[in-house]
């Protein structure tokens, strides 16, 4: 180990890795491979962040109110119902009506 | 051995070289691999600790160099850009080693760092580099761009996408470590 003190690390591992080579049968394959059309999955994809992420906000706000939205069997079932103030108080409309219509009908 | 560290007289040939392989010569990439072939085969094998693997990476890494050149803009940088390139490669590998042993539960790496073949590879011969194929891998990118790419902190960090902390820590620790190996050896 004490050669390994006095030699530059980059010269030593250098000279450790001497026998490693790029050789021309792989240069030869690399050049092969770029003949042949690369296939789709090793393609590289570049994605616009900006835009991809406008996009995944805008999916998850559609599902978000698709989801929250009631769906009830008769739409009038889902409105709030309307309040109407009066000097005597407040009453629901409904039961106002029906009131009314009650006292209207001898 | 390569011959060309940090040499500011290579920088217009491989900025030419850049060029060419913009304009689809191959003949280029071929003069790439032979310059950088080497050095890039040597620091795949001591990431990966593995030869077969490391083949495999250094020719994927031309392979995408090569259908990638317009990525490159600062076209003296190529040296630097194919090491990022070998680095990003050799990251996905141990990834998938590690998907490899989590789902499969198969030895997709081996334990101990490989040596070369031949009668000539003896423990002694690759002791600094088995030393470093020892060390967990994050300690051995920031190792093997300080010390065998002669990088500075800064450089490092721009390769590895790092703070200059985080590198620091990570050299200091790792120092400590082929320190403590290396004495042990003695």
């Amino acid at each position: 180990m004490s050669e390994h003190k006095r030699t530059r690390p980059t010269d030593q591992l250098d000279e450790e890795t001497q026998e490693i080579v790029f050789t021309t049968g792989m240069q030869a394959r690399v050049i092969d491979r770029l003949q042949r059309p690369e296939r789709w999955w090793q393609r590289e994809v570049r994605i616009h962040v900006p835009t991809a992420l406008a996009a995944v906000v805008l999916c998850l706000g559609l599902a978000w109110w698709r989801l929250d939205l009631p769906m009830p069997d008769h739409p009038a079932a889902a409105r709030e119902p309307a309040l109407i103030a009066l000097q005597s108080g407040i009453f629901v409309e409904s039961e106002l009506d029906r009131m009314v219509v009650g006292r209207s009908i001898p | 051995m390569d011959t060309n560290r940090s040499d500011a007289r290579q920088e217009a040939p491989d900025q030419l070289l850049a060029d060419r392989m913009k304009a689809g010569d191959q003949e280029a990439l071929r003069l790439t691999m032979e310059r950088y072939g080497g050095l890039i085969l040597r620091t795949a094998f001591l990431l990966l600790r593995d030869r077969h693997w490391a083949e495999d990476v250094s020719q994927e890494v031309f392979i995408r160099a090569f259908r990638s050149i317009d990525q490159l803009h600062n076209r003296a940088a190529l040296r630097p850009w194919l090491t990022r390139i070998t680095i990003n490669e050799c990251r996905q590998r141990m990834r998938m080693a590690a998907w490899k042993r989590l789902v499969f539960g198969e030895q997709a790496m081996p334990e101990q760092p490989s040596k070369l073949p031949g009668p000539e590879a003896s423990a002694t011969e690759l002791t600094l580099a088995a030393d470093i194929q020892s060390l967990p891998y994050k300690y051995r990118e920031v190792v093997v761009l300080h010390y065998y790419h002669d990088l500075s902190i800064e450089a490092i960090c721009g390769q590895l996408r790092e703070k200059p902390g985080t590198i620091k820590s990570r050299l200091a620790r790792a120092r400590a470590m082929l320190k403590h190996k290396l004495e042990g050896e003695e």
